[in-house]
């Protein structure tokens, strides 16, 4: 082969250092590369380079991921044989709530009126599909979501105590020298006064704590941690596998719920579809195994179902349906039913 | 580091989604920055990204753990430009043709090492067009497509096809005097 290989060519070449006639060099010596060893070899020099200086310089490459992730779905549905039916027969529940009022919200005492004051409990219920606003007798502050629940005493003891099952957010009426403390499934959250975001809805295999202001400190019940949360901190605990896992997030974005915004966070659609059943009361199967995993990331406000659902498929390869709502037996209305799978 | 790496390759090749979005976060920038130098068209270089993830994600089975992981990266990578390159070089050439037509010191045009200069050139050029004038002359000139086709593509007559491509020469000759008379550093070098 007539045309030698010389290094100062291809490195002025990959700097846009070039005539034309070097480009046709070039161009011989990427169709003939098993003849040019040294070409191989100069370029996996160049590469290796490349990549200890790290990624620098260069704009998101996120949608390229975004189309790649597109391609494996496709490919995987092409690949499933409705191995999945089975999980269309998931069991639906049959209650229906309907958020009639944005407040519904309902007050009772529980413990029977022989017992001092301090230790009668009052409890507020969140109807799925509907967000409440509350405030507790020290003059705290706060929201529940969708499904949640809030118990507290009727009078607070010098111990302000709450217990929580549900997402809500928090904001704590800094009282000298009582602490303010949220009781969960698996874990306390200890607080002066600050502004945070619970979530331990217990059909979720986790809870989670985003801490907006001050300083919280969390205790594990079951298992056995001490954590103590700077603002913007996330922790999350998975009492499945045990695991406690801290992260660096933008707290607004979860707390945004409570002004009607549905946040999705690159959040697997897994997640996605707990928050959304809870969000719109309804119940959501996902017939494709592999579209668990495929990743959100969107801002809802005050958007209906279907302009949400609508705006899914547009942007992904998922196409769902939804169901007519049926009566039961005993003549209540199912909660509405939606369908997602791949297209 | 390497042993780092490795937990992420055990985990991947398991099918795991988050380690196989890690993985690209490693490596996608700069092997997009690798295939830009050699491909010089965004579009060309994306796809290769996209095609080198897709193809060790379907052969995710197959991965060596270990420092062979890069050099693989790499093969696949390198094989990769290599195919768009040659996918590139009928434009290439049909633009060169543009050039060398347009330049005045043919004997030197080819050795001339302010190439890629003039293909920006050209491309800026051709981004100014009027968006009909545009596609009927890439069509054309750089896609190499005939008149006919073009004509059925765009809904509109061969005349007209014909029409544009004048109108978009006239231009691209016009502009390039221009270059010319103000002594642009690389055209400066053709008069000579």
């Amino acid at each position: 082969m007539g045309n030698k290989f010389d290094s100062k060519t291809l490195l002025a070449f990959s700097e846009g250092r070039y005539s034309y006639n070097d480009y046709l060099k070039v161009k011989q010596w990427f169709n003939h590369i098993d003849d040019f060893k040294h070409v191989k070899e100069e370029l996996f020099q160049q590469w290796q380079e490349l990549n200890m200086k790290g990624n620098v310089e260069t704009g998101s490459l996120n949608h390229i991921f975004e189309k790649i992730q597109y391609n494996i779905l496709l490919e995987e549905k092409r690949k499933a044989k409705r191995v999945f039916l089975w999980d269309y027969y998931r069991q639906v529940a049959a209650i229906l709530l309907i958020p009639v009022l944005a407040f519904s919200l309902w007050y009772y005492l529980s413990a029977p009126p022989v017992q001092t004051a301090n230790e009668s409990w009052v409890e507020i219920n969140s109807p799925e599909g509907a967000r409440i606003q509350f405030m507790l007798p020290d003059s705290s502050m706060g929201w529940l979501n969708s499904g949640a629940r809030l118990k507290y005493p009727a009078i607070f003891s010098k111990e302000r105590k709450v217990e929580l099952s549900g997402e809500a957010f928090f904001n704590v009426k800094h009282l000298a020298r009582s602490t303010f403390t949220v009781s969960v499934a698996d874990m306390d959250i200890k607080v002066l006064g600050t502004k945070f975001n619970v979530s331990a809805y217990s059909d979720d295999d986790f809870s989670e704590v985003v801490l907006k202001e001050g300083k919280v400190e969390i205790n594990g019940k079951t298992g056995q941690f001490h954590y103590v949360l700077s603002p913007n901190d996330k922790i999350t605990f998975n009492h499945k596998l045990k695991k406690l896992s801290h992260e660096k997030v933008n707290a607004d974005s979860y707390v945004a719920w409570k002004d009607g915004f549905l946040v999705l966070d690159n959040e697997p659609l897994r997640q996605v579809v707990g928050r959304m059943e809870r969000w719109y009361n309804v119940n959501i199967i996902i017939r494709d195994e592999t579209l668990k995993n495929y990743r959100f990331k969107a801002t809802f406000k005050d958007e209906p179902l279907e302009e949400v659902l609508r705006l899914m498929a547009l942007t992904t390869p998922i196409s769902y349906q939804i169901e007519k709502r049926n009566i039961d037996s005993k003549g209540v209305f199912k909660k509405k039913k939606v369908t997602l799978k791949l297209k | 580091m390497i042993t780092n790496d490795n937990k992420l390759l055990k985990k991947f090749k398991k099918g795991d989604h988050e380690s196989f979005e890690k993985i690209f976060n490693l490596y996608s920038k700069s092997m997009f920055r690798f295939s830009l130098r050699y491909l010089g068209s965004k579009e060309a270089a994306e796809d290769v990204v996209q095609e080198v993830f897709l193809k060790i994600w379907n052969n995710r089975k197959e991965i060596k753990l270990g420092t062979s992981f890069k050099s693989y990266l790499f093969t696949i990578t390198l094989n990769s430009i290599r195919k768009h390159f040659n996918k590139l070089s009928r434009s290439n050439e049909l633009k060169h043709d543009i050039l060398y037509d347009f330049s005045n010191n043919k004997p030197i045009f080819d050795d001339h090492p302010g190439y890629q200069e003039l293909l920006d050139k050209l491309d800026d050029l051709i981004k100014q067009m009027p968006e009909k004038r545009k596609e009927a002359f890439v069509k054309k000139k750089i896609e190499g497509k005939s008149l006919k086709e073009i004509s059925e593509e765009l809904g509109i007559s061969t005349k007209t096809v014909e029409y544009h491509i004048t109108e978009a020469m006239k231009f691209l000759k016009t502009e390039f005097d221009k270059l010319r008379i103000h002594g642009m550093v690389f055209f400066h070098l053709f008069i000579q």
